[in-house]
């Protein structure tokens, strides 16, 4: 039943639930010495796994012709695999590379709200594309 | 995706630096040197449009630089300072309070327009957003 679109969206939905997390953990410790702001990364992994999936779906077999019937049993498993990591990309966390005060730390309030604003955006969006899916198959459902 | 948002940011970001250097220098405003040393140097910030996006609109502002004001400062006799030299002079930092007074009002009117940018941009999206739940 999940398909490519629910696995990527349902892979941006967490990653951006991770961020959101991150920017709030950010501003607990805004004032906390040596605390130094993190980043959330997901975007660019995302992009590579549908890359890779929609590579292993156009991949012509190059090995010896006589294995083509091992192939295509091959090929759509791995195209399934593929998909499946669509659906499982991690988000990453990195560190801001902003400068530090006295204390050590290096949050900067206006920068956290801003990004998460940027983000609560992008989860409306995402969630809404989603709500799209579910739309259809309610529609193909119930007629 | 959600390029007013980023710009908005941006000039945010600028606008923190100015306010931050120009707290600084009138931090700074009475530092006492002695004549031997620099003075304490005013900084300031330089804006920079960030250019390159499509439709032919920028994407907002960066600090390019920061550049330094007098170490020459101004010397004035203070004898009884523990910094001042032989002839009872220090040297006093170049800085000019009704300079500074005008950035740090620029500054903040500076900060809080581009979050006013960034309530609006997000109303603006919200909307777009809007249209497509039934």
């Amino acid at each position: 039943m999940p398909d490519i679109t629910m696995n990527a969206l349902h892979s941006a939905l967490s990653g951006l639930a991770t961020r959101q997390r991150m920017y709030a953990k950010n501003i607990a410790n805004v004032d906390t010495p040596g605390y130094v702001a993190g980043r959330v990364q997901f975007e660019e992994a995302l992009s590579g796994a549908i890359r890779r999936f929609d590579k292993a779906g156009n991949r012509t077999y190059a090995g010896p012709t006589h294995s083509s019937a091992l192939d295509r049993v091959q090929g759509p498993n791995q195209r399934a695999g593929f998909q499946a990591a669509v659906g499982r990309v991690k988000a990453a966390t990195t560190h801001s590379a902003q400068g530090t005060r006295m204390n050590g730390a290096n949050v900067n309030l206006d920068d956290e709200v801003i990004g998460q604003e940027q983000t609560t955006l992008a989860y409306q969006t995402v969630l809404q594309a989603m709500d799209g899916k579910f739309r259809l198959l309610r529609t193909s459902i119930t007629g | 995706m959600f390029g007013a948002l980023q710009t908005a940011h941006s000039g945010v970001r600028v606008a923190r630096i100015w306010m931050d250097a120009t707290s600084d220098n009138i931090a700074n405003v009475n530092t006492v040197r002695s004549t031997a040393d620099p003075a304490f140097q005013a900084r300031y910030v330089v804006a920079q449009a960030i250019e390159g996006r499509t439709n032919g609109v920028g994407s907002g502002a960066r600090v390019a630089a920061i550049r330094y004001g007098s170490a020459e400062g101004r010397l004035a006799s203070w004898p009884d300072h523990p910094l001042a030299d032989a002839n009872g002079l220090v040297r006093m930092p170049d800085v000019d309070m009704s300079t500074e007074m005008t950035n740090l009002i620029m500054s903040q009117r500076s900060y809080q327009a581009n979050l006013q940018v960034v309530r609006t941009a997000r109303e603006a999206y919200q909307s777009a957003l809007q249209l497509g739940r039934k």
